[in-house]
């Protein structure tokens, strides 16, 4: 009986630890608009909800716009309105994607893999199609993985202006550790 | 010749004005583009309330919790269901066991080093500033967020 019970102890601690889906509630998205006119647009938010399915590479982030912190308040104030994010009226902005040719990596396997990720970013109810390098490093079942990439504001009705104080295209980076 | 002296009055008059108008101009500029957010540990909570009534309020009437909440220092109490990494600073989580909906904070800088070092089942008061909630479509629940957080002494 207890040869029994240890045996499914360690069948359940081994599932869990192989477990398909990877996923943090503390993932990190940054956002980078400053400019040589402008040091002050940029921001992080720390508390992105991020999924990988290691089987299938599916993978899924969701952020609420309102928690990306700047440290001036009238910039932070700026990001939420109306013609900016307009956070009142789309509080999240989200990632739907796939990595590509994902049955290519053994991702139970420690290691770092660099990958190509593709899918669809949705900011202010707009979606575009995004498609960047990513890295995942799997390190005893957590998998730590990072991505840069830029998105052009206007894609999402989002017009900085002419005064060259924010970057039209931003620079995002993304990084989660996955358990 | 005393028209004349009247209006070189007039005019240095009107140069001072427009010098200090520009000088008061720039020195509100100047503060409101350097201004930067007071420590969350010196604000007073506009709000004081356990994690589990907060929760409850956002899942019973979302947009009148969002109203309320939003952008308001509230001081929240409960038991740390879990802290996390996020880079080098932590997060910590008050989650309702049933519907999965949860609480998480972000801290300020310096305070994250203090809220790493909570542990599951802690009792805690954290305060910052909410960011009101989400239905996150991959967790099926609601999350409320919160930045520049600290713990309440």
């Amino acid at each position: 009986m207890k040869k029994t019970i240890l045996f499914f102890s360690l069948l359940t601690v081994a599932t869990l630890g192989f477990a398909q889906v990877k996923q943090t509630t503390s993932a990190v998205v940054a956002f980078d608009a400053t400019t040589p006119k402008d040091a002050l647009p940029k921001a992080e938010n720390k508390t992105v909800i991020a999924e990988i399915n290691t089987k299938t590479g599916q993978i899924g982030f969701e952020a609420a716009v309102k928690n990306f912190s700047f440290s001036n308040p009238v910039i932070q104030e700026h990001f939420n309105e109306e013609r900016w994010m307009n956070s009142g009226k789309f509080p999240a902005f989200t990632f739907q994607g796939k990595i590509n040719d994902a049955q290519q990596y053994n991702f139970s396997k420690n290691g770092v893999y660099n990958v190509t990720v593709t899918g669809q970013l949705t900011v202010k109810d707009k979606s575009t199609v995004l498609t960047t390098p990513a890295t995942i490093e799997v390190k005893n079942g957590t998998l730590m993985t990072t991505a840069s990439f830029t998105i052009t504001l206007a894609d999402y009705g989002i017009n900085v202006g002419d005064a060259g104080k924010i970057a039209g295209q931003p620079k995002i980076t993304v990084s989660a550790e996955l358990k | 010749m005393e028209t004349s002296s009247t209006k070189k009055k007039w005019l240095r008059w009107l140069l001072l004005a427009i010098v200090a108008m520009a000088v008061a101009g720039g020195a509100v500029f100047y503060y409101v583009m350097n201004a930067e957010f007071a420590d969350t540990s010196s604000e007073k909570p506009a709000y004081t309330i356990s994690a589990m009534d907060l929760l409850a309020a956002f899942q019973q009437n979302d947009s009148a919790a969002n109203k309320k909440y939003t952008e308001q220092i509230v001081a929240v109490s409960g038991r740390v269901s879990a802290v996390e990494w996020a880079d080098t600073s932590a997060t910590v989580k008050f989650v309702d066991s049933l519907s999965g909906s949860y609480l998480i904070f972000d801290f300020q800088s310096g305070a994250s080093r203090q809220a790493g070092q909570l542990q599951p089942g802690d009792s805690v008061t954290l305060k910052g500033s909410c960011s009101g909630s989400i239905y996150s479509q991959l967790r099926k629940a609601h999350m409320i967020s919160f930045k520049r957080s600290v713990i309440n002494p």
